[in-house]
């Protein structure tokens, strides 16, 4: 039995964080923009500047070419907030993954809602993205579950480590892509369709695709974090993969959807495969049998 | 590929390429052709810059003594300087700055 | 599934304004329609002015070959006015012209990386711009539109400061861009995304009339230079030229340009200190004034330019005819790009290296 104050506190931690997680988003997303510039030997710009972004862009003309288009734009940043409360509230974690992809299929539907055929080659490449993506996220969380026979974040406790060192490659491979970034940026070249599915948007509705987009960086930063154990370690993989991926980032031109999916089907996800394989119990009990097979024979 | 990497991470700790432009100034080179300037007392209106400026930048009134140029107009070509004959027409070495308002650079004697 | 995409005339990777309809089966270019033509600034018109006026005016057709332009026409006048112009004037225009093109092809290569969505790459080339950029502005007085050449010779002379300047420039230069064409050449995701892509065969080429470096990446070795203008010939000039006539190939060409404009920048500067000052400018009486028409070729950073001058007696012109490289090199695009995909565009539309104010004026 718990008494009500630590269902408060339990509950109010969370809902804290959540209230919060714009704020972590935009830092992130200026801390994202500094480092590129420092990298690029530029002076770049100050860590506010994604929030200031936000606030010209709701100071600005918000024109919509369809009035679906808002719906989406809300949609994405409503799943995206949904997922992260799953996320702080120590959730499903498949829930999540669900969630994220019905963002991004808002993402997709509000691209393909207007007629511009740059938000229509960007959604069809955001789908290819997603088709990239997913799976090996998927393959993740399978791994993390056959692992810790449970779905559910806050049951995920220490020791992930070993055997899920290939699902973590994994989604290490395929961070670019969910980030926007070089190689992968495909959905948002602008230098082939101007800013793919956010083309159509202007205004406060960009702003709002933009606030779901820092979140879904964060979210997809926090996942990683699941992987070790130590809060030292958390700190250390989240900053890590941002970094690592922005060097990346700044290491390599785009690739074209071709590459795109050559590298997610043929590197990626037989890598998550792998991670399943090795966190099963069968593969495991195989490797036993196997090593004491080796230990008799030798 | 490793090329561009080791580069990205040398960029980190050296200092920035870029300044902060407009609070940090520029440094312009010597004999930089930045903005048209008159050393007043020794013009003696005669026209002939007026006359060579291929911006048509320069009005000048003899009956007035009165000399202008437009900087906006200008384009730091220097034929006037060349062609003046008391010398009194040269360049500093600063550009102009961005303006709110446009506003013409005059002379009265 | 068939789809008709306007790019242009804005657009992010375009610097200049032109407009290319793209018939696409999904992301396959099928074909394309290109028109230019949305930079018209009456130029033409205004040079029927005073002949000395023109050479500042002349100039302002484009900022990055400006030199080029107000070469091609004093040449054209000078050989109207049958003026021999001094040599140390002829090597200061010699090194002004190389300079230039090496910051045009600098601008170029890092435009070529944001085309690949490279930026750092794109960031590094035009931050060693910047050398070369400091360098024109302590030799001519503006960072562009130098206002350098006069009917007669050039404006500024190359004092030891200068010269030593742009010996120290080009040395640091030269270690810079090794260091970019390693990536240029080497980078596998470049590769990866140029070499086999937007091929221009030397057939089509010709057919075309292309010139600069589309015509040499196709194993055209046509370079206006070696017709000895200037003082070229006795910079031991040959044309750089590739074979495989890609993506790549045009950026290597460009590349090798560089280094080659490096080494003809350090000789003609070692000539300028050998032979000692001298006179600069011809003096022009007033009552000297051009008669007739003449029509020379230059070779721009872009390939070769036509300048075409009449007139009359009078110190107006009654004529100045400018054909620029880029309107015979932006027609390949139409040969090359059939078959590619849609992400290849950005980065054939940069292997041009188009420029519009020019195209247009």
């Amino acid at each position: 039995m718990s008494c009500p104050m630590s269902i408060c506190a339990s509950a109010a931690l969370p809902a804290i964080l959540l209230l919060l997680s714009p704020l972590f988003g935009g830092l992130l997303a200026g801390v994202d923009r500094k480092l590129t510039a420092r990298m690029q030997n530029r002076k770049g710009p100050p860590l506010t500047q994604p929030f200031w972004d936000i606030f010209k862009l709701l100071g600005k003309q918000s024109m919509v070419s369809n009035p679906a288009q808002i719906l989406f734009a809300i949609g994405y940043l409503g799943f995206m907030i949904l997922a992260l409360g799953v996320f702080f509230w120590g959730g499903d974690l498949l829930a999540i993954v669900f969630l994220t992809t019905f963002a991004s299929v808002c993402l997709v539907l509000g691209a393909f809602s207007v007629r511009s055929p740059y938000a229509y080659i960007g959604g069809q490449r955001e789908l290819l993205q997603l088709a990239s993506f997913e799976p090996v996220l998927i393959a993740a969380v399978a791994a993390i579950y056959l692992k810790t026979n449970t779905f559910l974040v806050s049951g995920i406790h220490g020791g992930l480590m070993p055997y899920l060192i290939p699902s973590l490659l994994a989604l290490w491979m395929v961070l670019p892509i969910k980030m926007r970034k070089s190689p992968f940026d495909i959905a948002t070249a602008h230098q082939e369709v101007v800013k793919g599915p956010f083309t159509e948007y202007s205004g406060a509705y960009y702003a709002v695709i933009l606030v779901g987009e820092w979140l879904e960086l964060l979210l997809v930063l926090l996942i990683i974090t699941l992987f070790v154990a130590n809060p030292w370690l958390k700190v250390l993989i989240f900053v890590g993969s941002l970094v690592g991926e922005l060097l990346l980032d700044n290491a390599c031109a785009r690739l074209n959807w071709k590459w795109l999916l050559r590298y997610s089907w043929a590197i990626a996800l037989p890598m998550a495969v792998i991670g399943i394989m090795v966190s099963s119990d069968v593969f495991r009990a195989l490797i036993n049998a196997l090593s004491a097979y080796i230990y008799i024979g030798g | 590929m490793l090329t561009m990497l080791k580069n990205a991470i040398l960029n980190l700790v050296k200092p920035s390429a870029t300044i902060n432009y407009p609070f940090t100034p520029i440094p312009s080179a010597k004999e930089a052709r930045g903005a048209l300037k008159i050393d007043g007392p020794l013009c003696i209106f005669c026209g002939l810059c007026s006359k060579a400026c291929p911006a048509q930048a320069i009005q000048v009134s003899r009956a007035d003594k009165h000399w202008e140029v437009d900087p906006y107009q200008c384009v730091n070509c220097g034929a006037c300087v060349d062609v003046c004959p008391k010398k009194c027409l040269g360049f500093e070495e600063k550009y102009t700055a961005a303006a709110q308002k446009k506003s013409n650079v005059e002379f009265n004697g | 599934m068939k789809t008709v995409i306007p790019f242009g005339p804005q657009h992010p990777v375009l610097p200049e304004p032109f407009h290319v309809k793209l018939h696409m089966e999904g992301e396959t270019i099928e074909g394309l329609d290109l028109q230019v033509g949305y930079c018209h600034r009456g130029l033409e018109r205004i040079f029927q002015t005073d002949y000395k006026k023109v050479t500042f005016l002349i100039e302002r057709i484009c900022g990055i070959c400006s030199f080029l332009h107000t070469l091609g026409y004093v040449r054209a006048v000078e050989e109207i006015m049958e003026l021999t112009v001094p040599r140390r004037a002829l090597i200061i225009r010699t090194i002004m012209a190389e300079l230039e093109r090496i910051h045009s092809h600098l601008l170029i290569i890092g435009l070529y990386g944001d085309a690949l969505g490279y930026e750092n790459y794109f960031m590094q080339s035009w931050r060693d711009r910047e050398l070369v950029m400091e360098l024109l502005e302590y030799i001519s007085g503006n960072r562009v539109n130098y206002a350098m050449n006069q009917v007669g010779g050039v404006r500024r002379d190359l004092d030891e400061d200068r010269v030593k300047a742009a010996h120290k420039a080009i040395d640091e230069l030269e270690k810079r861009t090794g260091d970019i064409s390693k990536v240029l050449l080497n980078d596998v995701s470049i590769k990866l995304r140029t070499q086999g892509i937007a091929k221009l065969s030397k057939e089509d080429a010709i057919a075309l009339g292309t010139v600069g470096p589309v015509a040499r990446a196709s194993g055209v070795a046509y370079d206006v230079r070696n017709t000895g203008y200037l003082i070229y010939p006795e910079l031991n000039f040959k044309p750089i030229w590739e074979t495989a006539g890609d993506n790549y190939a045009r950026m290597q060409v460009r590349i090798r340009e560089l280094f080659e404009s490096y080494r003809m920048v350090r000789e003609a500067l070692k000539l300028l200190e050998t032979e000692g000052s001298g006179e600069i400018m011809l003096a022009i009486k007033p009552n000297q004034r051009p008669n007739g028409q003449a029509f020379v070729r230059t070779e721009a950073p872009r390939g070769e330019c036509f300048h075409y001058v009449k007139a009359n007696g009078t110190p107006d012109l009654e004529r100045v005819r400018v054909r620029t490289p880029t309107y015979a090199n932006i027609y390949a695009l139409t040969k090359m790009l059939p078959g590619a995909d849609l992400a290849d565009l950005p980065v054939a539309v940069v292997t041009i290296d188009p420029c519009l104010s020019c195209t247009d004026r």
